[in-house]
């Protein structure tokens, strides 16, 4: 079952009329998976978490959770649970019953619904706040009664929408310290949609990249980060230096200059270069490929500093320069040569 | 004298500022506590007075006597009893009707809501009469209905009881009230969040718990003003069935004839004042209802 993965997205496309929010796609989620859904604003990947929960009936293809073709199941009949952005908790009742609500419908009985809505409200930190309305809460708390109130139902798939987005930095970095404990500690599968790159950085095991409602990548973390396939996923997660080269016969030339081999199909090609990855001046040998450029800019970021170097074409290249690097400290409008590792770079299809 | 700072950033000097914004309140309730007393509170307890006298060789003595109360809960206790099944009815109808429209206009309509919310508001101004007189042309003896039913030879005879009935009553102020049920519920609807609705589906929640769970323990205020305003106007009216109910005798009928032909108003007041009482109590008890509404 785990090969064939816990939940499967077959072909699975959303339009409305003549706007299509999701083309069609196809998505294993693993078993244990922290997966992160992560695009701007408006790339489908709220619709495409909306499909996997029941919200959103998709438009053609399949969703299988745990083998079983839920595509037209509603949601109060799929083996998941959502947090939604809102949170929707109910108002009228308190912190205990709005976390014992699901159980209450499954008709569990009260010893064990009392039984389970301490077992959760002690996971998630809540044992002081159960006889608290919801108006009395802070955010965070909230936050945290919509997590307990869908995890208390042990969902196959947790699916969250933006769950850190209401709140203000310093708790989104606690609440992020929590969902990450909390994944380990139940060993859960988490589906989460975000817009914020760092957040799907730090938080999540695989990250599925979307744009205009196309999937556009998934890997690791890492995977995706160091070799984005596309100039959308370079630019999105992080920032890179997205550079024009021709190919001709297994001989790459970038348009700033410079050149290796690689082998592929003649025409223009971009490649991708991450800014901490650029030595300023490397020594002869350490860099594969070097360029000359002009320094335009040098800001102090305290862990870095940050280049802005003009190229002969024109282009612009940002690179990160360790702090600590007490060498050379090359100023603006000096001449320099900047390069880097062959492994360093990324070509990408678009 | 403290100072203190509202949110707002005005500096409220305590004392002085209280004590004239304590005058102008009063000052903007005076004229709505004259009209009040004396449109109301006034003719209520003159009425009141009136409800014990009596009435002797066509004039109205001074009196202190519950016999109008024991003829009002005596002799009339089955009308009234009647009128208040067909206001329940009424006022249930209405209610529930009014709710579903409501919960359409707030969650299904989408770009039509505001459009919806024009349709029923408009309705408003057609007047009641105006409805009453629809309602006949179309369930009258020389109705739409009837006629049609002739024309096609499925019937020999017009169906009187189609109007002139019970039932005709009760279409009639469902059709009149269902706007005065829709606004307060939809009004109520406005604070639920679409994501409450959603969470209770995802909880496991059928369609009717969410509305038994979510959406009347959150519209309960909506609710009980849809009911009482639909409860109250149907159980006070004698100008529908008067027209529409043909020969069924209501109690505001009763009440009215006291007044006016029976000539007999210590007995309306009696009559006016029980059914007072009793439509307080109705409503404190539906409103006792609502409260204990609470999921299981």
């Amino acid at each position: 079952m785990s090969e064939n993965g816990l939940v499967r997205l077959e072909g699975v496309s959303v339009s409305y009329g003549t706007f299509h929010a999701l083309r069609p796609l196809d998505l294993t989620i693993g078993h244990g998976d922290f997966l992160a859904i992560l695009g701007p604003s408006g790339c489908g990947k709220t619709t495409l978490l909306r499909a996997i929960g029941g919200f959103q009936r998709p438009t053609s293809g399949r969703i299988l959770i745990d083998g079983q073709d839920v595509t037209a199941l509603g949601p109060e009949k799929r083996p998941s649970n959502t947090v939604f952005q809102g949170y929707g908790l109910f108002p009228h009742l308190n912190v205990r019953q709005n976390i014992g609500y699901g159980l209450r419908i499954a008709g569990r009985g009260r010893p064990d619904i009392a039984r389970e809505v301490e077992h959760i409200a002690a996971l998630v930190r809540l044992q002081e706040y159960l006889d608290r309305p919801i108006d009395k809460l802070s955010g965070g708390q909230r936050q945290r009664v919509a997590l307990a109130r869908a995890l208390v139902m042990r969902p196959k798939v947790l699916l969250l929408d933006e769950p850190l987005a209401a709140l203000d930095l310093k708790l989104r970095q606690t609440m992020q310290e929590e969902l990450r404990r909390i994944h380990r500690e139940i060993g859960g599968t988490f589906v989460f949609v975000t817009h914020d790159q760092s957040e799907a950085l730090s938080l999540a095991t695989r990250i599925a990249v979307m744009n205009e409602g196309h999937l556009v990548q998934i890997g690791s973390p890492e995977e995706i980060y160091q070799r984005p396939k596309s100039r959308f996923v370079a630019t999105f997660l992080g920032e890179a230096n997205v550079l024009a080269a021709t190919r001709r016969a297994g001989h790459v030339t970038l348009a700033a200059g410079g050149s290796f081999t690689s082998r592929g199909a003649d025409g223009d090609i971009a490649i991708a270069v991450r800014p901490e990855v650029i030595k300023i001046a490397p020594s002869p040998g350490a860099a594969g490929l070097t360029l000359r450029g002009r320094v335009r800019d040098r800001v102090y970021l305290g862990s870095h500093l940050r280049y802005e170097i003009g190229l002969a074409d024109g282009g612009r290249l940002v690179a990160a320069a360790d702090t600590a690097d007490r060498r050379n400290l090359p100023a603006p409008g000096e001449e320099i040569t900047v390069g880097w590792a062959h492994d360093a770079q990324v070509l990408l299809d678009t | 004298m403290k100072a203190s700072r509202r949110p707002d950033g005005l500096v409220i000097r305590d004392g002085a500022m209280r004590i004239r914004g304590q005058w102008s309140v009063a000052w903007m309730m005076t004229p709505v506590a004259i009209i009040f007393t004396l449109l109301f509170i006034l003719p209520s307890l003159n009425y009141f007075v009136l409800s014990f006298w009596r009435v002797a060789a066509f004039r109205v003595v001074p009196d202190f006597s519950f016999a109008n109360y024991a003829r009002a809960l005596g002799q009339h206790l089955p009308v009234l009893l009647y009128t208040f099944k067909l206001a329940l009815l009424t006022a249930v109808t209405t209610t529930v009707l009014g709710f579903l429209l409501a919960y359409v206009i707030r969650f299904r309509a989408g770009r039509l809501a505001p459009f919806l919310l024009l349709v029923t508001l408009l309705t408003l101004f057609g007047g009641y009469l105006m409805k009453v007189y629809a309602w006949k042309t179309i369930l009258g003896n020389e109705g739409v209905i009837n006629t049609a039913l002739l024309g096609l030879g499925l019937i020999d005879q017009p169906i009187t009881s189609l109007f002139y009935s019970p039932g005709a009553v009760v279409v009639t102020l469902v059709h009149f009230l269902l706007p005065f049920a829709v606004l307060p519920i939809f009004s109520s609807l406005r604070g639920v969040e679409e994501a409450e609705i959603e969470s209770a589906r995802d909880l496991g929640a059928s369609g009717w718990r969410v509305v038994s769970d979510i959406l009347v323990p959150r519209c309960q205020t909506g609710i009980l003003a849809a009911f009482s305003l639909c409860f109250l106007a149907a159980v006070g009216d004698y100008v529908t069935p008067a027209i529409v109910g043909g020969t069924i005798s209501m109690f505001g009928r009763i009440i009215e004839s006291q007044f006016g032909q029976a000539f007999n108003a210590p007995l309306g007041a009696a009559l006016s004042f029980v059914m007072l009482f009793a439509s307080a109590l109705v409503l404190i008890t539906a409103g006792l209802l609502l409260r204990l509404w609470r999921p299981r």
